[in-house]
């Protein structure tokens, strides 16, 4: 709560609160951002795959095999389900907007509800990654919080790189920018969808694992983290890769600030206002590009 | 068309107030200037042809006098009335029909059905449409231009003459006072084209004022009573068909290939 | 006077030529309809049946809010609960705290659901397709957050507590019955009303902007006009099916009951299964979600590879279940069933029935039922410059 008597430290560690979240949240927006960006499509059970992660890292754990093979497993399942999902129920719907809303809803919804009769509504905290933490001038960090900042950003700045100078990663941004000359000059149309929702779903995963590092899984942990990415979105603009970082440190800015300052029930409203004004006011967002509002 | 080649033509231009005017109309598009200063009359029941090469800015100037786009300046008057950059649907409701190039049908419904939105009420409640009576005029309407073997067919069906009637259907649906045709002779064949001219030349004995666009004149001569020629967007020539063909800067305009 | 002779054209359909000319399926809908009025009286029907039924009428009235504007004008929100919590919680809140008395509460919560429609009928009209589905996403979403923060008002996930009831008939049971006729008249009046729309000129100019704002505006009417008039008309719809709700035994302003996301998919799922954009099919699918839901939960069956009973897994089983409809029967069981049916007719009438384009039985009523074999509305919204985009 405010009022305390280091001012300048408690500032610090606010931000510092912030651009861990940030870390996340980027996470998240960014694949979601991505299929919106490849197929023109609201992918709502990216949710699903958030929580995929976080249960596949717990089961792995309670297998005994350790929270790194269950930090692995958070990427791989996800991802092979988001290819799944994709292949099997969204590409032979994937014109129709409303459907494909429809059914990944229900995905989300299903898997939701899967987990909740089977585990409970109660949460799980997973192990560590690394335990302890330090202080670095007034702001204390947890050892654990800062290997998922430092995995957060190697996984950004890994996309970066992908998308930029690999064959496929480029063929990502070509089919992103124009579906039919990117097939003319070659690029296999469907490698390159299923390997952004592979992509998605694996960050998406890894954002599972952190959040149930910090907070513990539960059955409805997607949505809230689906939510804000949503918000990141259309602040960045749909289908950008930096608009998605630039928008989910915005986010995680406020979301900081309004929890730790004004109430910290108000998670997640803060986003979601900013996300209508920007939807009327601003659509395509800060990067993304305009006329394609309807 | 008479046999003895004259026509029921309007008044003598010059004398009776404009039906159409156009004065200075002007279409900016960022850096790009597709329309300039363009003015030009149309007058009652008159058969106006205009004609352009490709690009000339002809769809332009319509889809600003039409309400389709804002002019950037200029003013449209539609019988004294000013109705400069009034939206699509109000130009309708005045008496301003057209039909468009790239054909717009509503493709979830059959050729009746497409018709039929143009009669119905423009009401938020109302009895009308429950009981079919809305299907028989639009029936009458198809028979009108010939689509009575389409009736049920979906646009997608249709031949590429059958989309061309079916355009002209809906404008015609409630009688406008003015029609535009963009481009109604494309692809046509030239039995089709007599067709089409004879049924346009009815309706202009009904009371319509046609204006008719197009790049290529000669389907034209024989239908038009007057024709004004742009090209980038500006006016180059206006009079009847045979002098506007002799027209040096027409021909000019013309040289890279197009037919006059 | 037009108006005349539709009277006489209402005489001669109903004459005894005219009903012999009505499709089978109007036949089937007045019995079920009869079936529904009589029950509680001389059908015999137990209090507690009468009290799912009264339910099922209320979320039928919620399905075919929805369903009119986003099935026939192609707006499609997914925050239709936002106009039912206008509704309910307005005039709860009303009753609770200021006393005022029940239809003027319902009177002031169907005006806030309005103005509600207002908030996304604006914005709906330059936005569509993905930017209109998060737009609408989101208000139900922040509402519910700061309806728990606040809970000491709003009553929190519990919700109020009941307000006055609207109808006082004596005992539990005369009290269910009074309130299940209320409920059946309610949606018996909705219906008509939204049927009649949208089988009049006023729902071909619907369906048709949901086609083409161009050729709506060519032929000469306001598409602007429309968008928020439906909209609008959906959430007085929705906000006085909503208000009334909580002044009945089974309703309460609560946000599971009208608020929850859970809600508005079940909404979706209805209308979509009894075919998107049909009025009857919103009923049709409305019931269907309700008693399918109802009756699997009550299974006791038990699984035998994961021992649990059928019931209790209900919901996912049945989000599975719908899942495969929607897949499988893209324009909803009614279009559906509509061909079946005509199907089987033309086979029992040696084959002559000619079937209409829409897949209805052709009956000169001008049933102009929109049915979704069209290409879906919300590609309308997005990607207005098609930079690019292989949308042919």
């Amino acid at each position: 709560m405010p009022g305390t008597d280091e001012p300048s430290g408690m500032i610090t560690q606010v931000l510092v609160n912030a651009l861990l979240l940030s870390a996340l949240y980027a996470l998240v927006a960014i694949g979601f951002t991505m299929i919106f960006g490849i197929v023109d499509i609201l992918n709502l059970a990216h949710g699903a795959a958030i929580i995929l992660g976080g249960f596949s890292a717990f089961y792995a754990v309670q297998l005994g095999l350790g929270i790194w093979v269950g930090g692995l497993a958070a990427i791989l399942v996800p991802a092979l389900f988001s290819l799944l999902l994709y292949w099997i129920l969204v590409k032979p719907v994937q014109h129709k907007n409303t459907m494909v809303i429809i059914t990944t809803l229900i995905v989300l919804t299903m898997i939701e509800e899967a987990f909740r009769i089977v585990e409970g509504t109660g949460s799980h905290v997973l192990p560590s990654l690394v335990a302890g933490g330090t202080t670095i001038g007034g702001v204390s960090i947890q050892y654990n919080r800062a290997v998922l900042f430092v995995a957060s950003w190697l996984a950004i700045g890994g996309l970066f790189i992908f998308i930029n100078r690999t064959w496929l990663g480029q063929a990502i941004q070509g089919v992103s920018m124009s579906t039919r000359g990117s097939v003319l000059v070659g690029v296999d149309h469907e490698k390159v969808v299923l390997a952004t929702f592979g992509i998605a779903g694996g960050l998406a995963g890894w954002a599972g694992l952190f959040m149930g590092i910090s907070q513990g899984v539960t059955w409805d942990m997607g949505l809230e983290p689906l939510l804000i990415a949503f918000a990141i979105v259309v602040i960045g603009g749909m289908g950008s890769i930096k608009g998605s970082v630039v928008g989910a440190h915005i986010i995680g800015v406020i979301e900081t600030v309004t929890t730790t300052y004004v109430d910290a029930r108000l998670t997640g409203v803060s986003a979601l206002v900013i996300m209508m004004i920007i939807i009327v006011a601003m659509p395509q967002g800060l990067y993304g590009q305009p006329g394609e509002v309807g | 068309m008479t046999t003895d080649g004259s026509r029921s033509g309007p008044e003598e231009s010059g004398g009776a107030d404009p039906l159409l005017s156009v004065r200075d109309l002007t279409k900016q598009f960022g850096g790009l200037t597709a329309v300039e200063k363009l003015s030009f009359d149309v007058y009652d029941q008159e058969i106006l042809g205009f004609i352009g090469p490709n690009g000339a800015g002809k769809s332009t100037t319509f889809d600003c006098v039409f309400g389709n786009y804002t002019p950037t300046s200029g003013t449209v008057r539609f019988r004294g009335e000013d109705v400069t950059g009034l939206p699509a649907y109000k130009m309708r409701q005045k008496g301003m029909a057209r039909t468009f190039q790239t054909f717009r049908p509503l493709d979830d419904r059959d050729v009746v059905s497409n018709v039929g939105l143009s009669l119905v009420s423009d009401r938020l409640l109302t009895l009308r449409g429950l009981f079919g009576r809305t299907e028989e005029a639009a029936i009458e309407v198809c028979r009108r231009v010939g689509l009575e073997d389409d009736l049920y067919k979906m646009p997608e069906e249709l031949s590429h003459a059958g989309m061309i009637r079916l355009e002209i259907a809906r404008a015609i649906a409630t009688p406008p006072e003015l029609l535009l045709v963009d481009e109604p002779f494309a692809g046509l064949s030239d039995g089709e084209i007599e067709r089409l001219s004879e049924l346009f030349l009815d309706l202009r004995d009904e009371g319509v004022t046609f204006i008719v666009v197009d790049h290529n004149m000669r389907g034209l001569l024989d239908l038009i009573d007057r024709a004004i020629v742009i090209n980038f967007g500006e006016l180059i020539a206006e009079g009847s068909p045979a002098a506007v063909m002799a027209d040096e800067t027409v021909q000019e305009a013309y040289l890279g290939g197009e037919e006059i | 006077m037009a108006d005349s002779s539709l009277v006489g054209e209402v005489r001669a359909r109903l004459s005894w030529a005219g009903l012999k000319r009505a499709p089978i399926r109007y036949y089937l809908a007045a019995v079920f309809l009869v079936g529904l009025a009589l029950g509680p009286t001389l059908g015999g029907m137990g209090t507690l049946l009468m009290l799912q039924w009264t339910t099922a009428f209320f979320f039928v009235m919620f399905v075919l809010s929805w369903d009119f504007v986003a099935g026939y004008t192609g707006q499609v929100s997914f925050g239709h609960t936002l106009f039912f919590t206008a509704g309910g919680y307005t005039t709860a809140a009303l009753n609770l705290y200021l006393g005022v008395d029940p239809l003027l509460g319902i009177l002031a919560g169907t005006v806030v659901a309005a103005v509600s429609g207002l908030f996304f009928a604006l914005p709906a009209l330059r936005l569509g397709g993905h930017y209109l589905a998060l737009f609408t996403l989101l208000p139900p979403l922040i509402l519910v957050r700061i309806f728990v923060i606040f809970s000491d008002y709003t009553g929190g996930s519990g919700g109020l507590s009941n307000p006055e009831p609207l109808l006082e008939a004596g005992d539990f049971a005369a009290n269910a019955q009074a309130n299940y006729y209320l409920a059946f008249a309610l949606l018996v009046g909705i219906f008509a009303l939204l049927w009649t729309i949208t089988r009049s000129d006023t729902g071909r100019i619907l369906t048709a902007i949901r086609e083409s704002t161009d050729a709506v505006q060519s032929s000469g009417f306001n598409p602007a006009k429309y968008k928020v008039y439906s909209m609008v008309l959906s959430a007085v719809i929705g906000g006085l099916a909503g208000a009334v709700f909580v002044h009945t035994p089974v309703g309460s302003a609560s946000p599971s009951q009208l608020l929850d996301l859970s809600l508005m998919l079940e909404i979706l799922l209805a209308s979509i299964i009894g075919g998107f954009g049909t009025i009857t099919g919103a009923l049709v699918g409305g019931l269907f979600i309700f008693w399918g839901l109802d009756w699997l939960e009550g299974v006791e069956y038990v699984l035998p590879v994961i021992q649990t009973p059928v019931g209790e897994i209900a919901t996912l089983l049945f989000f599975g279940v719908l899942l495969l409809l929607v897949y499988f029967l893209e324009e909803g069981i009614l279009p559906w069933s509509y061909r079946q049916g005509n199907r089987v007719l033309s086979l029992i009438r040696g084959g002559q029935r000619p079937v209409a384009t829409d897949g209805g039985a052709p009956d000169g009523a001008g049933d102009a039922e929109g049915v979704a074999s069209h290409e879906d509305s919300m590609d309308q919204g997005t990607a207005g410059s098609d930079a690019g985009r292989d949308s042919q």
